[in-house]
């Protein structure tokens, strides 16, 4: 987890400096919202939460819904 | 408005088309349980069928030089339809980057760094990816044609010295098998290692005008990408014929086999050595085209602020995409063939037709 946090420090401290230097606005938006959306999923991970994952969700959907699949061999 | 203002020349972009079908040589293992000795006669007519797309790629990319997918996509289908259309896109140029990752991982963790946490490895892997994204197309394809020639190499240097080891009775009984298997033999080669190709069509403005014969680079590329995975399908079947079916990474085992004297075997560290140089060459290239479409669907001017929050994604994304090597294997073979044909087939098809229906883009034939 502290690892984690410090990696995510790094970054910030990587890529938030040039945005405010150049007061690129919507840039510096975008950055922030996927930024904490990115942290709150690797805290998710590290504390062990089954995260859903959307290729599985979508073979789901196909084999049991769509029923357009191919059979195992 | 142009997000990455760096150009490639044709023979690049050639090189990374065959670059980035050759790293997809370990997905053969998708193949081999369902077309067992018959790989070789599906590998074939999967390349031969998926010439029409090239073509309806070199189409797009003729009739819109100064765009990329996502821009076509407004162009063709307005801005409302067509920025839907990029986000579906944009989840799966995602995914792709997150399976192909998870592939290098699987790799990684069978063979050489068994007892490496996946995190490590995939921490590291995307970071070295990231560097390469952070400075452009440029430095993303400028060395694909070095990695061209060290795999032809490698794969030749295998060749000769696996012909003691190949049995042609392993091509044997040809043709034996249900009808259905061959369909979907086809429809993963044309999917998995092929159609992933409508990745480029993101790059189609930083190629140096070639208008008229970028057709001859793109086949060019996808001839070296198409002939190495055929030798590479010939050789596994020649030398484990029918036990392909059985390895998880069948190349990997040729190469195991492989025992020029007893001083110099162990030859699968050429196997991995190569490997991991393709897949660097695709990660880095997957992961290009998903920032360089999240910045355009954003409007950002540059993306370089996103490159190393989305690596952390995509390392999370890939080792939560799947709970057991048997989801993978799953969704590769039984339902990747069939929902990945409308991004790569359906998609771009429709949209040149569209585009020739109503004449697009109107600017440049009035101009």
């Amino acid at each position: 987890m502290a690892y984690g946090i410090l990696g995510f420090l790094i970054i910030a401290l990587i890529d938030l400096p040039p945005l405010l230097r150049k007061k690129q606005r919507r840039e510096l938006m975008v950055f922030c919202i996927f930024y904490i959306a990115v942290f709150f999923l690797a805290l998710l991970y590290a504390a062990d939460v089954k995260l859903p994952s959307p290729a599985m969700a979508i073979h789901d959907f196909m084999k049991n819904v769509v029923r357009i699949y191919y059979p195992d061999k | 408005m142009r997000i990455d203002t760096g150009k490639i020349t044709a023979s690049q972009f050639m090189f990374s088309v065959a670059c980035f079908i050759q790293a997809s040589t370990l997905l053969t293992a998708f193949l081999s349980p369902i077309t067992r000795q018959d790989s070789l006669i599906v590998t074939i007519a999967g390349s031969l069928i998926f010439i029409p797309l090239i073509w309806a790629y070199t189409r797009l990319m003729q009739r819109f030089p100064d765009s990329n997918l996502a821009e076509i996509n407004e162009i063709v289908f307005g801005r409302v339809i067509g920025k839907t259309i990029t986000i579906f896109y944009l989840v799966f140029f995602v995914t792709l980057t997150s399976l192909n990752l998870r592939d290098v991982d699987d790799f990684l963790k069978d063979t050489i760094l068994i007892k490496t946490p996946t995190v490590v490895i995939l921490a590291l892997f995307a970071a070295v990816c990231a560097w390469a994204v952070h400075y452009g197309i440029r430095v993303v394809t400028r060395y694909s044609s070095l990695f061209v020639l060290i795999a032809l190499a490698i794969l030749t240097i295998s060749m000769l010295f696996a012909v003691s080891l190949m049995k042609m009775e392993n091509f044997l009984p040809m043709l034996d098998l249900e009808p259905m298997r061959y369909l979907q033999g086809t429809n993963i080669i044309m999917t998995i290692p092929f159609g992933e190709l409508v990745v480029f069509l993101m790059i189609g403005p930083n190629i140096r005008k070639q208008k008229k014969s970028i057709y001859r680079y793109w086949m060019g590329g996808f001839a070296i990408g198409a002939v190495t995975l055929l030798t590479v399908v010939f050789r596994d079947t020649a030398v484990l014929g029918n036990t392909q079916s059985l390895f998880s990474l069948p190349s990997f085992e040729t190469y195991r086999m492989i025992s020029i004297s007893p001083a110099l075997s162990r030859m699968e560290i050429l196997f991995a050595v190569v490997l991991i140089i393709l897949y660097f060459f695709k990660v880095s290239f997957l992961y290009y085209v998903s920032v360089l479409t999240a910045a355009h669907l954003f409007g950002l001017k540059t993306y370089q602020s996103m490159v190393l929050t989305a690596g952390v994604f995509f390392v999370i994304y890939s080792i939560t995409i799947f709970t057991s090597t048997m989801d993978d294997a799953g969704f590769g073979q039984g339902t990747a063939p069939i929902i990945w044909t409308l991004f790569e087939y359906t998609l771009p098809l429709t949209t040149l037709l569209m585009a020739a229906i109503r004449k697009l883009p109107r600017e440049t034939r009035t101009s």
